[in-house]
């Protein structure tokens, strides 16, 4: 058995140790909010955090999060009330929105760490978060916006 | 009286061969005169003239697997060409990225199975940004003074700094780096088997 939470919850499954977390996610536990983009960890799509860390589910084993807190777009909150989900509704972000949920757990990470940040750091933050819809400049946005809300509510 | 010229020029030749090996004798160092030197040590002590013993497994410190993480620049390298780690990888304050983009976001602690797939490795990492250990553009002999001086190799002595080269799961991975990557270009054991007679010879350095 694999133990680990997922977004606060405690899940045990039955399944291979090197099985792909963003399967173990999606088909095992039905939080289909993460997306499969390249299955490489070349495209962000399928950014979960792992203890904190920005991690590219398809390619961690589940092995990887044994005893760990996974959190995925579900968790980020449960009712759109994070300040970057508020920002991103505000700034009217996605197109297509494939890789939306991606970007946005990069962000939360980027924003936890640096509440105020540069337009620098976060391209650097975002680097590995492809879009295919071009929308980089509303994301730069929207994640300056999530800092404002922060700043002014003291939340995040 | 050609016998006596024959007689005389034999003495002669004999003083003469008998008056090297007595200066010979006499100009050897006393050390060695008293207690025979090994095969082994004569050979260190040849070789750290010129530090031949550094320069016969420099060259796995030198391929890409190696010098991709010891470069100039504040990011990695990818590819056997060095070229800067697609997607702007960044060194970040510890060695481990950036905020959301750290190599464990990536990486595994070992290689992933296909083509241009992550490579990893336990700790995946670059050095740190206050200690980069940056081989790139150093002489021979400036590599082999940087990775002894602990004040460039996170204080490592010359025993922490062998153990490093030639156990450190991280720098192992040299050997077995994943399908489309080339390996160090020695034998792991006949790499670790020069740095221990390079260090068993007080770690000499080239002279330039």
């Amino acid at each position: 058995m694999i133990g680990f939470s997922v977004n606060g919850k405690r899940v045990d499954l039955d399944v291979d140790p090197f099985t792909p977390l963003l399967w173990v996610i999606r088909e095992h536990l039905g939080l289909t909010g993460t997306k499969y983009g390249c299955g490489m960890a070349q495209c962000g799509a399928c950014t979960v955090h792992i203890d904190g860390t920005a991690v590219r589910s398809c390619v961690a084993p589940v092995s990887r999060v044994i005893g760990k807190a996974v959190t995925t777009i579900e968790g980020l909150s449960s009712d759109l009330s994070n300040p970057l989900q508020r920002a991103w509704l505000e700034e009217d972000v996605p197109q297509c929105g494939y890789c939306q949920s991606g970007q946005l757990m990069s962000a939360a990470v980027l924003l936890r760490d640096k509440p105020t940040p540069t337009d620098e750091d976060i391209d650097q933050a975002m680097t590995g978060n492809i879009c295919r819809c071009g929308t980089y400049p509303r994301i730069r946005r929207a994640i300056h916006r999530a800092a404002g809300l922060v700043a002014k509510e003291g939340t995040r | 009286m050609k016998r006596v010229y024959a007689v005389v020029r034999v003495s002669l030749a004999s003083l003469m061969v008998l008056g090297f090996a007595g200066a010979l004798w006499f100009s050897r160092p006393v050390a060695a005169a008293e207690q025979p030197a090994s095969p082994n040590k004569i050979a260190a002590a040849a070789a750290s003239d010129d530090g031949d013993l550094f320069a016969a497994f420099v060259p796995v410190l030198r391929h890409p697997r190696c010098m991709n993480c010891h470069s100039q620049g504040d990011f990695p390298r990818q590819g056997d060409d060095g070229h800067p780690h697609t997607m702007n990888i960044r060194r970040g304050l510890g060695g481990f990225g950036v905020t959301s983009v750290k190599c464990s976001t990536c990486h595994q602690d070992h290689n992933l199975g296909g083509a241009h797939l992550p490579p990893g490795a336990p700790s995946w990492h670059l050095p740190p940004p206050s200690m980069p250990m940056i081989w790139q553009g150093l002489t021979d002999a400036q590599l082999c003074e940087s990775i002894k001086d602990p004040k460039q190799n996170r204080n490592r002595n010359i025993d922490q700094l062998v153990e490093h080269l030639t156990e450190d799961k991280l720098v192992m991975w040299g050997w077995n780096p994943g399908e489309g990557r080339t390996p160090v270009p020695m034998p792991h054991d006949e790499f670790a088997a020069k740095v221990k007679q390079w260090q068993a010879a007080g770690a000499p350095c080239p002279a330039r």
